[in-house]
């Protein structure tokens, strides 16, 4: 029954984008269909989730071919949690309102838009699912090939530039990723996830699978848009739809680091992966490098955008020095920095597209003192910088905390400082942004001219988005009020 | 050593395809660099596929545990059907997206200098 269920909802996304295809190019009908779709996978999504923390894990079976020969689906907890956060990701993009996406998309193209999308939330939940090597290159390709088109489809012109050369270091990555695949598929002779984990231990020293694991790693790097490899990051998501931008930045490269977690802890084992090896000190020393590089490039911009982009890159590198502790700990931490992270930024870029909007420019000078004309926004809009900075009371600090205790149980001090440095220097890049929004530096001029009256909220911001920013704002703090709760309830997913 | 060949062959393929995309300026070019990168994965996996003194993968008995005959593994074949969709898909939207940077800049080449 419960299979059943999941299995629908995995079905509807792909059913209703060929349905908004077919009714031609109905603009709100295909809105609705495709928000409708969303709050149903949301619904589902929840369900699932509840079903398997109560009864454990489920696998699915594609047309009832058991596993070394067939294709399975693993619901296990931590994959349908991260289902769970894909599919709410989904539904805050979409419930930004009509107005914006008309606002930000030719009229046209609106119904190609909402396909295009929904095809991507079905390649994102695939990829999470996915219990077998192949089908997840496949499940890379249907994201990545998607997302170049929702990229590309925007009023900025700059944006298809940036989705081409995002096509080619994206295909590119996935190539490697097959590879990859190829050399674990001929030493061990599956390419079922689960099967692949009972042969290792006997194949642990055969080089095809070391050279396999280097090659995977490498493509997901790529995809995540760790630090020498994050061009395509900054492009793309410069250039692209404001209304969009939530739902990229939280999904694509956010999976691919879950991908990755993934892979050195659930598929190979931390033994293998750290064991006699330098991916612990690759990606440690990369991700300080993209910690500190996002940080200062965050420091010397001065578009709101830009800021929240390198803001983002900074998180990134929190996030591989988790992952290079090595340790269990460190993987935990890693997870709830995902999850901060996957909840604050939806959360800032869909508010910072309203104060785009109510501004008509994202450059921090124009923005000051916007806490007078949205009010909500700006305080929405601090809670969750509060979060990306980790101040206590938000979940961001619950993630700092989990990663600086592992850092100190790994003895890593050199890290520890550089951790605290960058710390502080995402609080100086947050509170530049906030000052401006708060104060007015410019010497007061006619109230007339300060607040264009056709910039208002309602119009902008739907009370619903409102009220859904607000209560993942609401859940961010309350992860960390119970967080000792809160870190018991990830270490039970991960195991 | 000769069954080796076909291994360094996809690499050298693919090793061309990453050349053609760093050197070429124009964004074609650039994308059937991309086309002949992934043609270097698709020959790697055939090799892996062939065994030696094996035929074609087609059964002439029913029970195909009591088969004698040797055959080449059709799996990974099977999957590059699969990945060889997935390329044309890639190459298709990348082709669209340069029609789009026709209409939008008036030509197909990266600017010097700039990216």
């Amino acid at each position: 029954m419960m299979q059943a269920t999941f299995m629908l909802g995995f079905l509807l996304p792909i059913l209703a984008s060929s349905g908004i295809l077919l009714l031609g190019s109905r603009k709100n009908l295909a809105y609705s269909i495709t928000s409708f779709t969303t709050i149903v996978l949301f619904c589902l999504s929840c369900i699932t989730f509840y079903q398997i923390l109560k009864h454990g894990e489920v696998l699915y079976h594609f047309g009832g071919w058991i596993p070394p020969i067939g294709i399975e689906f693993k619901l296990s907890k931590i994959n349908s949690f991260f289902v769970l956060l894909v599919s709410l990701v989904a539904l805050l993009t979409f419930v930004q309102g009509r107005k914006i996406l008309f606002y930000e998309v030719e009229a046209k193209k609106i119904n190609v838009f909402c396909a295009v999308f929904l095809i991507a939330v079905v390649g994102f939940i695939g990829v999470v699912l996915t219990n077998d090597f192949f089908n997840l290159y496949v499940f890379i390709e249907v994201s990545s090939i998607a997302t170049y088109a929702l990229v590309a489809i925007s009023k900025n012109r700059a944006s298809v530039r940036a989705a081409f050369y995002y096509l080619i270091i994206g295909t590119v990555a996935a190539t490697f990723i097959l590879v990859g695949i190829g050399y674990i598929y001929a030493a061990s002779g599956t390419l079922n996830i689960s099967d692949f984990i009972l042969k290792l231990p006997l194949l642990k020293d055969h080089m095809s699978i070391k050279l396999g694991f280097v090659l995977m790693l490498a493509g997901l790097l790529v995809k995540s848009g760790l630090f020498p490899l994050h061009n395509w990051f900054v492009q793309s998501y410069s250039s692209t739809s404001a209304f969009i931008l939530p739902f990229l930045s939280s999904t694509s490269s956010k999976i691919y680091m879950f991908l990755v977690v993934k892979l050195v802890f659930m598929i190979f084992g931390l033994k293998f992966s750290f064991e006699g090896t330098n991916i612990s000190i690759i990606l440690g020393t990369l991700g300080v490098l993209a910690m500190l590089v996002g940080a200062f490039a965050a420091l010397s911009k001065n578009n709101l955008r830009e800021i929240l982009i390198f803001s983002s890159i900074s998180q990134i590198g929190y996030i591989f020095i988790a992952i290079s502790i090595g340790s269990k700990a460190g993987i935990v931490a890693a997870i709830i920095f995902l999850i901060s992270n996957i909840l604050a930024k939806t959360s800032m870029f869909i508010l910072s597209s309203h104060i785009y909007l109510s501004r008509g420019s994202y450059s921090i000078s124009k923005l000051y003192d916007i806490k007078r004309q949205i009010p909500v926004a700006v305080f929405l809009f601090i809670i969750n910088g509060a979060s990306i900075v980790g101040v206590p009371i938000t979940v961001g600090f619950v993630a700092k905390v989990g990663l600086i205790t592992s850092l100190i149980e790994g003895q890593m001090w050199l890290m520890l400082s550089l951790v605290l440095v960058s710390s502080f220097m995402s609080l100086l890049y947050m509170w530049r942004v906030v000052e401006c929004f708060l104060y007015d530096k410019r010497g007061r001029i006619d109230s007339h001219e300060r607040y264009p009256a056709k910039f208002t909220l309602p119009r902008h911001m739907t009370y619903l988005s409102m009220f859904s920013l607000g209560k993942i704002t609401l859940v961010n703090i309350s992860c960390s009020v119970f967080f000792r709760e809160f870190f018991d309830f990830i270490n039970k997913l991960v195991s | 050593m000769i069954g080796k060949i076909p291994y360094f062959i996809s690499i050298a393929i693919m090793l061309v395809g990453v050349y053609g995309i760093a050197i070429n300026k124009n964004y074609l070019k650039k994308l059937m660099s991309l086309g002949i990168f992934q043609a270097g994965a698709i020959i790697f996996f055939i090799a892996l596929a062939k065994v030696s003194g094996g035929s074609a993968p087609i059964m002439e008995c029913v029970e195909i545990e009591k088969c004698s005959k040797i055959v080449a593994n059709p799996l990974p074949h099977v999957l590059m059907l699969t990945a060889i969709v997935v390329g044309v898909a890639t190459l298709s939207v990348g082709l669209a997206l340069i029609i789009r940077i026709r209409e939008e800049y008036g030509k197909i080449e990266e600017d010097e200098g700039s990216k």
